[in-house]
């Protein structure tokens, strides 16, 4: 029997939707600003 | 074949720097980031020293000697808008953010869930690289020639326009920035993925939810004062206009940015330090925590949500509609309700308890007042039609060190001493330690409370000298004299903390008698990969299993 911690698969799955998140509201903000006011 | 991770790891003795460097043990890491955060707290600390000095005309010229001009070349007001950059930006983005979500979430998290470490460790040793880069980085102020001299904010135009030099804040601010982003993916994830089989979400501890919490928060809210300070030095260094007025750019906009992030921000302090309190005052009391669905789902998951809504309060006197003004000071007011619901969680978690005051709890008792003081002075300035006199004085000041500066650094300076034990296997809690606690409260207060007198008197934010406010100056006085006595007590915690970690009294693998894991189910110091045997959890079980 491992003891390995259990329920590790999913854990680069959630990694790389939260740095999506992350970068996309970096990304997001950039744009809004760059393409904001004259 | 079940293995236990003592037996998978090496005999190892005696300090090897090349382990601690590359270590990828959140035990370690979360001790590199105590020794970084507390380093940047007494730079910082003694800036705050020399703030006192120069605006009660004892000794003005001590801020330059304290920002590195030796020599005495800047200006005395220059030299004071350095002191007060290191202070803002080191306290918050060196000190209490750090020292909450990486030192105490790297010790505790993984322990208090049954986890043998993060889930990304390698993750978590490059998060805690570019904290201490962005501390270089930030320590640089004090060789430069052309110190950054722009505040914590950041606030253009003048940061554009300085002689400082921004390039330093905005690159110290994306080295920290993107290493709690780090550390946020990293401890989200861990919580989610590596709790003992059986523990759900409802057993965990309230330091594990504040931390979920506060990383959220932190995760949607950086990646917008990364952007913010990024064009600023665009607008510095190559020459755009995002944010400079002279050429069409808007100022507001910056403000709007940098508040959108920091607001949220000082829940991003606020929330781990109330979740150190909770497990603090819940096994010192041996009390289940009063309302614990209540204090998490009402008070942090509340929190959390209204976090966002509430910003535009700082910008008050900046010129917006009023239907923005009355619904901005409707979602602040709004804030002291999960804030509330936690107070009164706490207070009825010690309500009838048999409290054993160690110096850990005497920090939370001393916190649950702060937060009063510190939430009460907040209401005021909430409010639209007072906070347009309020505003950019003296009482703002003293409201947001009360319940940052004071409430968040006591709560973390409280765990430090509960905690003590179990990193170290030694006690802290001496004689010393209490004296320094007394002298910690009383500094603290004889230097806010005449702050909040003279900030309603008119006394302004940010003024290196009272020689334009004369009639205040005796209150600045009092105020370094509380300064000098929280210089003490400080020294006296600090020095007692070096000194017990090598000749403090053993103590037994339990000694608070708690029932949480990490002193239940753990040696002392836990050993690499924590437990013996893998941790199993019940469905009856609680960390505040104590009735």
């Amino acid at each position: 029997m491992s003891d390995a911690p259990p329920r590790r698969r999913g854990k680069w799955i959630l990694f790389g939707i939260l740095m999506t998140v992350c970068a996309g509201f970096y990304a997001g903000i950039m744009y809004k600003i760059i393409h904001y006011g004259p | 074949m079940s293995t236990t991770a003592h037996q998978l790891a090496p005999a190892r003795s005696g300090f090897r720097l090349g382990e601690w460097i590359f270590t990828t043990d959140h035990k370690r890491i979360g001790a590199l980031y105590l020794i970084g955060s507390i380093a940047a707290f007494l730079v910082a600390g003694l800036e705050a020293v020399a703030i006192r000095f120069s605006q009660s005309g004892v000794a003005p010229g001590l801020v330059n000697w304290t920002v590195g001009d030796w020599g005495g070349n800047m200006a005395n007001a220059s030299a004071y808008n350095v002191a007060l950059y290191f202070h803002g930006a080191a306290m918050i983005l060196g000190f209490l953010i750090p020292g909450l979500t990486g030192f105490a979430a790297n010790y505790l998290i993984p322990i208090m869930i049954g986890a043998r470490d993060v889930a990304f460790p390698r993750i978590n040793a490059l998060s805690v690289w570019l904290f201490w880069l962005g501390i270089i980085v930030a320590l640089t102020t004090f060789v430069i020639p052309d110190k950054p001299d722009v505040m914590w904010t950041g606030y253009p135009p003048y940061a554009i326009k300085t002689a400082g030099n921004t390039a330093a804040y905005v690159f110290t601010v994306h080295l920290i920035g993107f290493s709690s982003i780090l550390g946020a993916v990293n401890f989200i994830v861990t919580i989610l993925y590596m709790r003992a089989p059986g523990m759900r979400m409802g057993q965990m501890n309230m330091f594990v939810w504040s931390i979920f919490t506060a990383l959220l928060i932190q995760l949607i809210f950086v990646p917008v004062l990364a952007a913010a300070v990024t064009l600023l030095l665009f607008d510095k260094y190559l020459g755009t206009n995002f944010f400079n007025p002279d050429n069409g750019g808007d100022v507001l906009l910056y403000v709007n940015l940098f508040w959108f992030y920091s607001h949220p921000a000082v829940y991003v302090i606020f929330l781990p330090a109330m979740g150190l309190v909770y497990d603090i005052v819940a096994c010192m009391s041996k009390s289940k925590i009063f309302q614990y669905e209540a204090a998490v789902y009402g008070g942090m998951c509340g929190l959390c949500v209204i976090s966002g809504e509430v910003w535009v309060h700082h910008l008050f006197i900046a010129g917006m509609p009023n239907w923005l003004r009355a619904g901005m000071m409707v979602t602040t007011l709004l804030i002291s309700v999960p804030v509330g619901w936690m107070i009164i969680s706490l207070w009825g978690t010690m309500w009838k308890a048999a409290i054993t005051y160690n110096v850990a709890m005497l920090y939370c008792v001393a916190c649950l007042a702060l937060v009063l003081v510190g939430g009460l002075t907040g209401i005021p300035l909430a409010i639209v039609s007072v906070t347009v006199h309020l505003a950019q004085t003296s009482f703002v000041h003293a409201h947001f060190h009360f319940i940052m500066g004071l409430f968040a650094t006591f709560a973390l300076f409280g765990s430090i001493y509960f905690w003590f034990p179990k990193i170290t296997g030694r006690s802290a809690d001496t004689i010393v330690a209490k004296i320094a606690f007394g002298l910690n409260l009383l500094g603290t207060q004889v230097t806010f409370w005449p702050l909040f007198i003279i900030g309603v008197e008119g006394m302004p934010r940010r003024y290196a000298t009272s020689e334009v406010y004369p009639q205040f100056l005796s209150y600045h006085q009092i105020s370094l004299l509380g300064a000098l006595i929280s210089a003490v007590g400080v020294t006296l915690m600090v020095g007692g903390w070096v000194w017990s970690a090598f000749y403090g009294a053993r103590t037994p693998g339990n000694v608070w008698g708690s029932k949480s894991l990490e002193w239940t189910h753990t040696e002392t110091p836990p050993g690499p990969g924590n437990f013996l045997e893998p941790v199993v959890i019940s469905e009856d079980w609680s960390p505040y299993n104590y009735n």
